[in-house]
C-alpha cells in the first residue's frame, strides 16, 4: 500500500462552515474526510447550494459544482450527491467506494429515528453537545409519538444524560439517567446515573441512591472509587487562565451560546 | 543603446572588476557598454562607495575616485562578500551583502541609459567566477531590493557563459574541443569545452585543466605558455581558442600566437566573453534555445532525479521532485500530500539511466497519531548546493478537524 497521496486542489482562501460540528474546512481532503467518516451527519445543512457555490468560487470546481447542482435539483439520493465530490479527487480506491455504497444503503435502510439518534451520537463525539441535544430531543419527541421499544428510547435518554453532564448540567443529567434506568434497568445505565447524582450532590446521596435502588454494594464499591480516582486527577492538574479559556471557548463552541 | 524595450542584459560581477552589455537585435550580438563614452574600456571596478553620514554611493570607477578624494567609503570585493551571509561594517552599521549588491547591481545598471529598465528590461543574467547558496540567496535579495521580477533575474557561473558565448559562434567554430585560456598576471589556467554528440540531446560540458605559472620576462613567459598549451592540448583536435584576461600581450607571445593558430585554429582574445557569454544565457531564458537538441552539463546542473511514490489522482505513480537538466538553485519544489498509513517519508534518488533508486527514509518522530488521510504534511525541498538538498516537512494536520500539530522536521539529503 501506498503511504501517501498528492493533494492537487488548491486551499480555499475563505473557508465551507459546517454547521453540525460548528467547523471550518479548507480543501476537500478535508471534506471528503468529514464526509466518509460521518455518514450520518450528511444532511441539508451540509450539502446544500451553499457548498456549491463554495466549490465553484473558492476550490475552482465548476463541474463538480454544476454537476451536484443537477443532484440535488433532482432530490438524488445521498450517494449519488457524495460519490462525485469523493471521485473528484479519487479520494476512495474501489475497495473503499464499494464500502462506502454499503454504508451508504445501509443507513438509508435503517428507520429514519435511529439515523437521527446516531446523528446526536456522532455530534457527542465530535463534543456538540448542545446540537446532540437538540437532535436527541426531537427523537425523544418523534419516539413517543411512534412505537418504538423502550430500550431505544432508555439509550436516547441515557446518551442524553451523557451530554448534559459534559455540560456540567447535572440537573439535567440526573433526570435523565433516572429515565434511562427505569427504562433499561442495565448496569451502564445503573452506573451513569448514580455517578451522576453524586456529582450534583454528595458521597451521601450517592450511597442513599443506591440503596434505594437495591445495586449490588461491589459495584456501588468500585463505582465510588472509580469517582474518587476521577477527581484526585482533576485536583492534580492546575488550571490557568489560557486552559480557562479555551475551556470557555470550547464550551461556547460546543454549545452556540 | 539601440534598444528600449525587451533588454537583454548580461552582467558580468567578477573579483575585481564587472562589465555590462546587453543584446542589439540589429547587430543580432550582445554589444558591450563602455565607462567613458567613445573609449573601448568596459570594465569597471566592482566596488561601491558611501558619502559619510548620507545614503549616498557611487560605484566602479567613480566610487574608487570619491574614496580617494571625497574621503567617501569604499566597500570593495563585492563579489567575494557575496559569497558569503556576513554582514559588512559600513560606516556605524553592519549592512547585510543583498543590499551592497543591490546598490552595485541598480547603479551598474544605470550604464543602459534605458527609462524604467524594471519596465524594460525583460531578462538579465548576472555570471560570476562561481556561485554558492549564500550568493545565490545574495542576488536574488538585491533583485528584490530593486523590485525586478524574480522571473527575469537568472545567474550562472563562468563556465556556462563559455558555453554560451561559443556555440553563439559559427558552428565551424565549436565542431571540435574548444579550449578557453584565462591569463592573469602571472598565472594562466586552461579549460576546454567537449560536447558528446553521440547522447540525446548532445551534452556539453565544461572541464576544467591545467594551470602554469608564468614568468615575467617576456621569453620566458612566452616557453611557459607554449608548454601550457602543448600539454593542454595533447592529442587532441581543437577547433576554436579564446584567450581571456589582462595577462596575455601578443608583444611576448610570438611562438604561442603561431601555436594557437596552427592548422587554421580559430582564435579569439578579448576580455568580454563571460559578459556577452551572459546575454546569450539572458537570451535563451527570454526567448527559447539558442542550439536545438544540445543542453549544457555543467557542475551546477543536477544530473540526478528525485522523486516519491504516491497516489497522484488515484494513480500508484512516480512523482518526481527534481528532474534533472535544472541547475540546483533554481531547483525548488513544495508541495502537501496526504498520509494514509505512514509516519515516515520515503525519497527516490538516482541517476536517470540507473535501473535502481536508491531509497532515503526521513522519520517524522513527534508526528501525532491520527487517523489515515488526517495528516496533510507540506514539504519543501531547496538545493544547498548540488549534491545537497535541503527538506522541509511541516505538519499541517487536516484543517479544524485535525489541528496542525506545529511539527516542523528538517533534513539534509545527501546525494
Amino acid at each position: 500500500m501506498i503511504g501517501y497521496r498528492l493533494c492537487q486542489t488548491k486551499k480555499a482562501k475563505n473557508p465551507y462552515f459546517i454547521e453540525n460540528i460548528s467547523t471550518n474546512v479548507f480543501t476537500m481532503e478535508e471534506l471528503c474526510f468529514y464526509m466518509s467518516q460521518n455518514l450520518y451527519l450528511l444532511d441539508d445543512t451540509i450539502l446544500n447550494g451553499r457548498l456549491i457555490q463554495w466549490l465553484k468560487d473558492e476550490l475552482g470546481l465548476a463541474a463538480l459544482s454544476r454537476k451536484l447542482k443537477k443532484l440535488l435539483e433532482e432530490k438524488a439520493s445521498m450517494a449519488e450527491v457524495i460519490l462525485p465530490i469523493m471521485k473528484e479527487i479519487q479520494y476512495l480506491n474501489q475497495a473503499e467506494q464499494k464500502q462506502l455504497q454499503q454504508n451508504l444503503k445501509q443507513m438509508e435502510e435503517q428507520p429514519l429515528l435511529v439515523r437521527r439518534k446516531r446523528k446526536g451520537d456522532y455530534l457527542v463525539e465530535y463534543h456538540k453537545y448542545g446540537n446532540a441535544l437538540k437532535v436527541y430531543g426531537e427523537v425523544l419527541k418523534d419516539t413517543d409519538e411512534s412505537a418504538m421499544d423502550v430500550s431505544f428510547k432508555g439509550n436516547v435518554l441515557h446518551n442524553m444524560g451523557c451530554a448534559y453532564a459534559r455540560l456540567f448540567q447535572m440537573e439535567e443529567a440526573v433526570a435523565c439517567f433516572e429515565k434511562a434506568y427505569d427504562l433499561l434497568h442495565s448496569q451502564l445505565a445503573l452506573k451513569s446515573y448514580l455517578t451522576a447524582v453524586y456529582l450534583l450532590g454528595s458521597r451521601e446521596d450517592f450511597l442513599a441512591k443506591a440503596r434505594e435502588l437495591k445495586a449490588d454494594p461491589a459495584t456501588v464499591s468500585s463505582l465510588e472509587q472509580e469517582i474518587a480516582a476521577a477527581s484526585s486527577l482533576k485536583e492534580e492538574e492546575a488550571v490557568t487562565d489560557e486552559m480557562l479559556a479555551a475551556m470557555t471557548e470550547e464550551y461556547h463552541k460546543n454549545t452556540g451560546w | 543603446m539601440n534598444e528600449v524595450r525587451n533588454i537583454i542584459v548580461g552582467f558580468e560581477l567578477g573579483e575585481r572588476t564587472s562589465q555590462i552589455c546587453y543584446y542589439d537585435r540589429t547587430e543580432e550580438e550582445p554589444v558591450s557598454l563602455s565607462v567613458r563614452a567613445g573609449q573601448s574600456q568596459y570594465a569597471f571596478p566592482t566596488c561601491i562607495s558611501k558619502k559619510p553620514g548620507e545614503e549616498i554611493y557611487h560605484y566602479g570607477v567613480e566610487a574608487e575616485y570619491f574614496a580617494a578624494h571625497q574621503d567617501e567609503i569604499l566597500i570593495d570585493r563585492l563579489y567575494e562578500r557575496c559569497l558569503s551571509r556576513e554582514k559588512v561594517q559600513v560606516e556605524d552599521q553592519l549592512t547585510e551583502p543583498a543590499r551592497l549588491a543591490a546598490v552595485f547591481l541598480g547603479q551598474a545598471l544605470g550604464m543602459l541609459g534605458a527609462n524604467n529598465l524594471l519596465k524594460n528590461i525583460s531578462g538579465i543574467m548576472v555570471t560570476v567566477p562561481r556561485l554558492n547558496k549564500a550568493l545565490v540567496d545574495n542576488l536574488k535579495e538585491a533583485f528584490q531590493i530593486l523590485k525586478f521580477p524574480a522571473g527575469r533575474c537568472f545567474l550562472q557561473n563562468y563556465d556556462e557563459s563559455f558555453y554560451y558565448y561559443t556555440i553563439s559562434q559559427k558552428p565551424e567554430f565549436w565542431s571540435r574541443k574548444v579550449g578557453l585560456f584565462t591569463l592573469e598576471s602571472d598565472e594562466a589556467a586552461f579549460r576546454h569545452l567537449e560536447i558528446d554528440r553521440q547522447s540525446k540531446p548532445a551534452a556539453a560540458l565544461v572541464k576544467a585543466g591545467k594551470r602554469a605559472a608564468l614568468d615575467t620576462s617576456w621569453e620566458n613567459r612566452d616557453v611557459d605558455f607554449c608548454r601550457l598549451i602543448q600539454e593542454s592540448f595533447g592529442n587532441d583536435i581543437y577547433s576554436g581558442v579564446f584567450l581571456v584576461g589582462d595577462g596575455f600581450d601578443k608583444e611576448w607571445a610570438v611562438r604561442s600566437i603561431p601555436l594557437l593558430c596552427k592548422n587554421q585554429r580559430h582564435v579569439f582574445y578579448g576580455n568580454n566573453l563571460y559578459c556577452k557569454g551572459a546575454c546569450y544565457g539572458a537570451k535563451e531564458k527570454v526567448e527559447g534555445r539558442l542550439v536545438k537538441d544540445l543542453s549544457y552539463q555543467g557542475e551546477d546542473i543536477v544530473t540526478a532525479m528525485l522523486g516519491m511514490e504516491m497516489l497522484v489522482s488515484g494513480v500508484h505513480s512516480y512523482y518526481p521532485l527534481v528532474e534533472p537538466g535544472i541547475h540546483w538553485y533554481e531547483a525548488k519544489k513544495e508541495f502537501e500530500i496526504l498520509l494514509e498509513d505512514t509516519m515516515e517519508l520515503v525519497f527516490l534518488a538516482g541517476e536517470p539511466k540507473s535501473p535502481r533508486l536508491q531509497r532515503y527514509s526521513m522519520a517524522l518522530p513527534g508526528l501525532p497519531k491520527r487517523p489515515p488521510r488526517a495528516t496533510r504534511l507540506k514539504i519543501r525541498l531547496e538545493f544547498e548546493s548540488l549534491n545537497h538538498i535541503h527538506i522541509q516537512v511541516t505538519d499541517l494536520g487536516l484543517g479544524e478537524l485535525y489541528p496542525a500539530s506545529g511539527c516542523v522536521w528538517n533534513e539534509t539529503l545527501v546525494q
